[in-house]
């Protein structure tokens, strides 16, 4: 009975029509590389703080920085990442790694900024992610998908490296979160039929916004039910 | 035993080059999950990660289409018979560690070959080039560790490994924007570089440090001289 709603929902979903957006380069290009080099930034302060040797720095910053885009190209599979083809996102995620090297120490101060600038690139990446789906053609669900992913898999790949606990997948302020609610603001904009630019400035209104108010407020990401009342019996027996 | 044939006319490694590297990396894989104790499924896993994950990421990456390791049988049945070998004869193996540390040296300089070959081919830019050749030779070092659950060695202080690929990428990549000689010629001096490299590496036991080890000792050294200055 669930499954047969849950396939119904699925068809009326599925047969949800969005157009591609007219023109991708609405965003600003320099967007892209801000972000790479936030990605790489944070990657290399959480390298450094987990004793890893120079290359192994540099290897986090580059695969924190492009990691997300790279994954979203290689599943669009339309044409070489991007970090490949242009030259400089490499490069300034490169610079970020020598950066965060040299002024590790003094950076130990700036944290509060970094997360800042964090919160404001996540908006960046799920548009990229969502409106580059959209123009292979893909239905919003995987676009919405896209985005998710090109938000998220650096810093998966980050803590894969580093062996930490992947962040997106743990409880705690909304990350993944917010990019999903973000990518749903951008397909609910395109089906109502609004210019590009009012979708993109809600979905980096919302996804910037929610998680910018997860931080303040102290909101967190609930546990799945079961686990809880587990955790809750657990210290009696 | 394959003859060292180097193509004469084209002067460019020969076609073995790759899948000799391959077959190495799978030894090396092989002896290290033998020697923690994982089953024969999970001795080949990592024998399979470590020869041919970096080639993989290359040809996805590249969105190469199938990648070779499928359409060409031979880098399977090498990798097969590498894990076999590395199941039931792991305690030579580990004596022979020299031997094998030797001829991985040797490997990692074919790999950063092809990465750089198969970038500078699609017309990348040079820093792509470099990165790429970086990540065909370590990719699966890496991808070895992640899947035997333990800290990626390669990026953690110890004896210096991914130095000696990242150099010799950036060798290479240099070499072939600046010098115009036979391509044989480069890969042959690159392959040297990252030999001699990782052999003098373990021969004089030189190791990396922590980045937070050098960034402190660059601020205390910093910190006084501009108290005295105020």
């Amino acid at each position: 009975m669930v499954g047969a709603t849950l396939a119904l929902l699925a068809s009326a979903i599925h047969t949800v029509e969005v157009q591609p957006p007219n023109n991708l380069f609405n965003l600003p290009s320099f967007l892209e590389i801000v972000a790479v080099t936030t990605g790489a930034l944070t990657g290399a302060l959480h390298a450094t703080h987990r004793k890893l040797d120079p290359m192994g720095v540099m290897v986090v910053a580059i695969c924190t920085g492009v990691g997300g885009g790279a994954i979203r190209d290689v599943l669009l599979n339309s044409g070489i990442p991007t970090f490949l083809v242009s030259p400089t996102l490499l490069a300034n995620a490169i610079l970020a790694a020598a950066v965060a090297t040299l002024f590790a120490r003094p950076m130990r101060h700036f944290t509060p900024v970094m997360s800042i600038v964090d919160t404001l690139v996540i908006g960046v990446w799920v548009v990229i992610g969502v409106q580059k789906a959209l123009l292979v053609g893909l239905n919003p669900t995987a676009a919405m998908f896209v985005g998710v992913v090109a938000c998220s898999g650096g810093s998966l790949l980050r803590d894969l490296l580093c062996k930490t606990k992947p962040e997106v997948l743990q409880p705690g302020t909304f990350f993944a979160a917010a990019a999903l609610a973000g990518a749903g603001a951008y397909i609910a904009c395109a089906l109502l039929g609004a210019p590009t630019w009012v979708s993109i400035t809600a979905t980096m209104g919302i996804a910037t916004g929610l998680r910018a108010a997860s931080t303040i407020f102290g909101w967190e990401t609930p546990v799945a039910p079961v686990l809880s009342e587990a955790a809750a019996v657990a210290p009696s027996t | 035993m394959i003859p060292l044939a180097i193509d004469l006319a084209t002067l460019t490694l020969p076609n073995w080059a790759a899948l000799a590297a391959v077959i190495t990396g799978s030894l090396v894989g092989a002896e290290f999950a033998a020697q923690r104790g994982f089953d024969p499924i999970g001795v080949f896993g990592l024998a399979f990660a470590q020869g041919l994950g970096g080639l993989m990421i290359l040809e996805l990456l590249l969105l190469n289409g199938t990648p070779q390791f499928l359409s060409d049988p031979r880098y399977l049945i090498g990798t097969a018979i590498a894990s076999i070998a590395g199941f039931f004869f792991a305690g030579v193996l580990t004596r022979s560690r020299r031997i094998l540390m030797t001829l991985d040296a040797l490997s990692m300089g074919f790999l950063v070959c092809v990465g750089v070959d198969a970038a500078l081919t699609v017309q990348l830019p040079m820093i792509s080039a470099m990165f790429l050749g970086t990540l065909t030779a370590t990719g699966g070092i890496v991808l070895r560790d992640l899947l035997a659950g333990t800290a990626p060695s390669l990026l953690r202080p110890g004896v210096l490994v991914g130095m000696a690929a990242l150099l010799g990428s950036v060798f290479y990549v240099l070499l072939a924007h600046f010098v115009s000689w036979p391509q044989g010629i480069e890969q042959l001096l690159t392959v040297t570089v990252v030999f001699s490299l990782r052999l003098l590496a373990a021969w004089r036991g030189w190791r990396t440090r922590p980045t937070s080890e050098l960034s402190d000792q660059l601020w205390d050294r910093l910190t006084p001289s501009s108290s005295s200055d105020t």
